[in-house]
């Protein structure tokens, strides 16, 4: 910190001009860290003034620029804040990202209920086919294994939910930023309803590709390589693989 | 020479209804001698310690140890550097296929598969049945 800005501070706060009053040397430095810490428009309209009022005078008219700057800089923090305390981050945090997980554990815990279901009763049938012979038997063992080969369906699914859960989790992580920078309870609004939400979109299909995208997008070697289930279309099918397997031989 | 069906299988998947399918797909084919792990560090584990298996059927995306690490230490160990491999995945993106190739894997299955795909890929690795 430097020496100016020592002497614009008391009690580990910037010092905020008073109309009319003495005011101490101001820096740029000192409305820097005042936006950095999140000050209001009142408190960095105070300590502009006090800039303009400095003895270390600069040009006047650089000056008067440099105010209306960051006056405007002032006023969209604020609208800004205004506007996130309207998406409820509280909210998304605690209720809505937490529901949203669960119900999706739920649905993986389901279909693995249902699916043992349906493996338990086929074992059954393929006992059954033993006794039989001939096209009975074979027309049994058949759907036995179109079954089984559809019951895959539960490995791809779940699969697909654990990446949905893992992008719910990098939103979760950066609502939480968003508290820590806006400090505290600054963002709290209404906890009644979702409409600030619905009103916003809730995540358009561009943002949520971008959570996506951010939540996967960091990772590098081996761990690059573990995306799961591709969408139809972008994935490739075993006979693209087969195909590039033979390129090696 | 004709496959001997009676070969020692280690499959290899983190969903115990993945591990269900594919032994219930291998007992169709004649497959018996069964064997199950939930990741690649219990598999590696049953691979040196009891030996003797013919085939390794195996996911990828698994924890702690992924299929393409348990493949790696496998062709890394002298011992077990010629089992036949297969990497039974849903992961499907060219890149994930150059990895396990470069890696050593006999042959690659994309999920989801059916016992036809199973019983090509097998027989191209251990031979015909």
């Amino acid at each position: 910190m430097s020496k100016d800005s020592d002497r614009a501070r008391t009690d580990g706060k910037t010092a905020v001009a008073k109309p009319g009053g003495v005011n101490p040397r101001i820096t740029l430095g000192d409305a820097l860290e005042l936006i950095k810490r999140d000050a209001g428009a009142e408190e960095l309209t105070g300590l502009l003034l006090a800039l303009r009022d400095s003895p270390d005078r600069g040009d006047e008219a650089d000056k008067a620029r440099l105010v209306d700057e960051i006056r405007a800089l002032s006023a969209f923090i604020d609208a800004a804040r205004v506007d996130l305390a309207s998406l409820r981050p509280r909210d998304i945090q605690e209720r809505f990202i937490p529901t949203a997980s669960d119900e999706l554990d739920a649905i993986v815990q389901a279909t693995e209920v249902a699916t043992d279901e349906i493996m338990d009763a086929v074992e059954g049938l393929e006992v059954l086919a033993e006794g039989l012979s001939g096209d009975q038997a074979k027309t049994l063992n058949f759907a036995t294994t179109r079954i089984y080969e559809a019951c895959t369906f539960q490995d791809i699914t779940g699969q697909r939910i654990t990446k949905v859960v893992k992008t719910l989790k990098s939103i979760e992580e950066r609502v939480d930023a968003l508290l820590d920078t806006f400090g505290g309870g600054g963002l709290d609004g209404d906890t009644d309803t979702g409409q600030a939400l619905s009103r916003k979109g809730g995540g358009s299909d561009s943002d949520s590709h971008g959570w996506t995208l951010a939540a996967t997008g960091d990772r590098v070697g081996d761990e690059a390589l573990l995306n799961g289930p591709g969408m139809a279309g972008e994935a490739m099918n075993q006979d693209d693989i087969d195909a590039l397997l033979n390129d090696f031989d | 020479m004709a496959v001997d069906k009676n070969m020692k299988i280690l499959i290899v998947d983190d969903y115990k209804t993945m591990l269900r399918i594919i032994r219930n797909l291998l007992r169709q084919l004649g497959f018996t001698n069964i064997e199950e792990a939930m990741d690649g560090s219990a598999a590696l584990q049953m691979l040196r310690a009891n030996g003797g298996y013919g085939l390794v059927i195996s996911d990828w995306n698994m924890e702690p140890m992924t299929g393409l690490q348990l493949l790696r230490e496998v062709r890394a160990d002298a011992k077990l550097k010629a089992m036949p491999f297969i990497m039974v995945t849903a992961e499907s993106k060219s890149e994930n296929v150059i990895a396990a190739k470069e890696a050593g894997v006999s042959n690659y299955i994309v999920k989801p598969f059916n016992a036809e795909t199973l019983k090509a890929k097998m027989q191209s690795v251990i031979g015909e049945f």
